[in-house]
């Protein structure tokens, strides 16, 4: 069979058992290729009938204002319902000080705000873009994976999931985080877009960007949240980016890929992983995404 | 591209992290960023076992606890590396991880007898139905690459082994710590003169589907007026009519992955349209011959839950998407990762096709009713 068929037909079915084993699902919609590709299966797996989920996203506060406008195009064009909640709002609820370092990254805040959405929206379900190509962490997580009512994920007690039955039966107060894409990597993300023919965000194809040069070569796409120091450098560059996320700690890759075919083409000259090459947040602990987890996270 | 779904089990220690770092290192899959990470936690040469052990747990421990889903491509195969641990505790993961593989890689040491946990593993295997078991004889780097080691694990290998009509031996010794016979031909084993282990995946034919099998299709839940399903067999046309019991159906109009289409082939997600959909459930099987009524089956299972004392309990059955609460008679004690046949009465029937029993293909869950955790699998047996 062939392996996008086979992806494309694996994600569907998640998306649908999830609309029939819970009550109030949820999609979390990021603005990334992840989650553009999640909406555009979730329209598949329900055609003709309308999408059974509201699209729930977690604002740094911090984000790009092409993953916004597309958004709300997105959105729009599709006649989706959506809720944003402010992680700064979170904050602030938990008098939790802005970061204070030179890239002041929102990311791991996000855990609070996605938690207060779940309580107060009784959201049972959140479907997520995660993948197990992305980390290690990830890599042994469930496709149904169980949160507490405190959304911990306890990764020593996690349900078997024999021949993808997927276990969404919970307690009240736990909710489940769903992972429809756990078994893509990024290239079949990439292949999978260009076969469906996906929109995204300019953001993921090379522009010019003044960009500020780090000492290891990163290259850090300028905006108004970094703590600029007098010994920094910015340069123009012609850049992408292959992730989306705040775009305070979202590295730029230098890129002249500029369709989805040239993209496919860097990818798979590329040595780097995805979060190595432009998350800065991650490459602070080996263990970083599993504490994060631990606690709530996506 | 094709997908190809291959486990790896071995007992611990026997190298079987290593070996999927090198299947990893060696087919150009790992990152230099990973590799840079895993060179310097291994001091100057890449510590391949580090690559899968994900969870902080295993990295203490230094031992592997749960099943981890690695990736690779060749030029024509993305294979998904089920990765799964070797204790005697965790059999239960090494169920779960293997019962959706096509190809199961079995590690054993060059260095030692073949232990009771392999027997397991084998014995995992059998029961599972898995069509293609690699027994790969690893650390021949430290036996001196001698073949009568080889032959001497293989007849420990045979004795135990009962493998299925339909299941294919393949037998490979090798080096994963070197690299010998993982995805590079051994210069060191001229005696050896069969694939590589990559080289045996590769060859591997594509699993045969049921096309020809009778269409049959499963309801998966009702929304806005249309039925949502999955062909479980067989290739569907819209101009079939379905049976289940006394009744039939007739489908008006298909949509296979979202998209409108007139047929579907197994594993399709499709959306019926038409008139008799409202009498559609979640749950129901419905074939191109009727299926059969199952209130009363045994089931062997693997254990998956805490152990339980002989007697008779309630538990939630799963088979695909239908649900019945069952009654699970327990004749003798029985523990976590046990594997034995049981005999349970459901609350109400299920649906099921003989053939597909035959063919080891009526799989179920339970789910234990307080907890909601998923406390055992496996595959039914016979239907009273
Ligand atoms: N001599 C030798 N040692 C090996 C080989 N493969 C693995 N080992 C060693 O055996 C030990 C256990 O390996 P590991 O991959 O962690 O085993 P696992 O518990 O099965 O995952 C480690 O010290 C490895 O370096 C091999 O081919 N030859």
């Amino acid at each position: 069979m062939d392996h996008l068929h086979y992806l494309e037909t694996e994600a569907i079915e998640i998306l649908r058992e999830t609309a029939f084993q819970f009550q109030r699902p949820f999609l979390l919609f990021s603005g990334g290729k992840d989650s553009i590709c999640m909406v555009h299966l979730a329209r598949l797996a329900f055609a003709p009938n309308p999408i059974p989920f509201t699209l729930l996203h977690i604002d740094t506060g911090h984000n790009f204002t092409e993953t916004l406008t597309f958004r709300d195009e997105l959105v729009l064009s599709m006649g989706l319902s959506i809720n944003v909640r402010s992680v700064v709002e979170a904050m602030r609820k938990r008098e939790i000080p802005e970061p204070k370092m030179k890239f002041p990254s929102r990311n791991a805040m996000q855990s609070f705000a996605l938690l207060d959405a779940i309580q107060e929206l009784n959201i049972d379900a959140c479907i997520g873009g995660g993948r197990r190509d992305e980390d290690k962490a990830r890599a042994k997580e469930r496709i149904f994976s169980v949160r507490n009512h405190e959304g911990t994920w306890n990764p020593l007690s996690q349900r078997p999931e024999p021949w993808n039955m997927l276990n969404g039966r919970i307690n009240p107060g736990e909710n489940v985080r769903v992972f429809p894409l756990s078994n893509w990597t990024e290239l079949d993300v990439w292949n999978y877009i260009q076969r469906e023919q996906i929109a995204l965000p300019s953001l993921y194809f090379a522009h010019e960007r003044l960009c500020l040069e780090l000492p290891d070569g990163a290259l850090m796409g300028y905006n108004p949240y970094v703590l600029l120091e007098s010994t920094d450098v910015l340069v123009e560059r012609s850049v992408r980016f292959r992730t989306i996320g705040d775009m305070t700690c979202t590295a730029a890759i230098p890129s002249m890929a500029g369709s989805v075919e040239e993209v496919i083409a860097e990818l798979n000259q590329t040595q780097l992983s995805e979060r190595g090459a432009t998350r800065l947040d991650d490459r602070i602990s080996e263990a970083g995404m599993e504490d994060r987890k631990r606690q709530g996270y996506f | 591209m094709r997908i190809l779904k291959v486990f790896t089990c071995g007992n611990v220690d026997d190298g079987k992290s290593t070996l999927l770092g090198r299947l990893l290192l060696d087919s150009d899959s790992i990152s230099v960023d990973i590799l840079h990470q895993l060179t310097e936690q291994g001091g100057g040469v890449p510590n391949l076992a580090l690559l899968t052990d994900g969870l902080r747990a295993e990295r203490s421990m230094g031992i592997t606890i749960d099943v981890a889903y690695k990736f690779f491509t060749t030029k024509h195969t993305k294979y998904i590396l089920v990765d799964t641990p070797g204790h005697q505790e965790y059999t239960r993961n090494m169920y779960a991880g293997a019962s959706e593989c096509e190809v199961a890689v079995v590690l054993i040491d060059a260095l030692k007898p073949i232990e009771a946990q392999t027997r397991k593993h084998l014995e995992i295997m059998e029961t599972l139905g898995i069509k293609h078991l690699i027994v790969a004889v690893n650390k021949m780097d430290a036996v001196g690459f001698e073949q009568a080691v080889f032959m001497e694990r293989q007849s420990e290998v045979n004795a135990v082994l009962n493998p299925l009509e339909n299941q294919h031996l393949h037998w490979i010794p090798i080096s994963a710590l070197a690299g010998e016979n993982v995805v590079v031909s051994s210069q060191a084993m001229p005696w050896y003169t069969g694939p590589t282990i990559l080289e045996c995946l590769e060859s591997i034919p594509p699993l045969i589907d049921t096309h020809s099998a009778l269409p049959l299709l499963e309801i998966q839940g009702i929304y806005e007026g249309a039925a949502y399903g999955k062909v479980l067999q067989g290739t569907m046309d819209v101009k079939n009519t379905w049976h289940r019991g006394t009744q039939s159906l007739e489908i008006k109009e298909c949509y296979v992955n979202g998209i409108p289409k007139a047929v579907a082939t197994p594993g399709d997600q499709v959306t019926l349209l038409g008139s008799d959909m409202p009498m559609l459930e979640r749950g129901q099987q419905w074939g191109v011959e009727a299926p059969l009524q199952c209130a009363e089956c045994t089931v062997e299972l693997c254990w998956m839950g805490v152990a339980m004392e002989p007697g008779t309990i309630e538990l939630i059955l799963r088979r695909g998407t239908a649900e019945r609460m069952a009654r699970v008679d327990f004749p003798k004690q029985i523990n976590s990762n046990d594997i034995q046949h049981l005999h349970m009465n459901l609350s109400a029937p299920i649906d099921v096709l003989m053939e597909r029993i035959t063919a080891k293909k009526e799989r179920i869950i339970l789910i234990d009713t307080q907890t909601n955790a998923t406390v055992a699998a496996g595959i039914i047996k016979s239907i009273a």
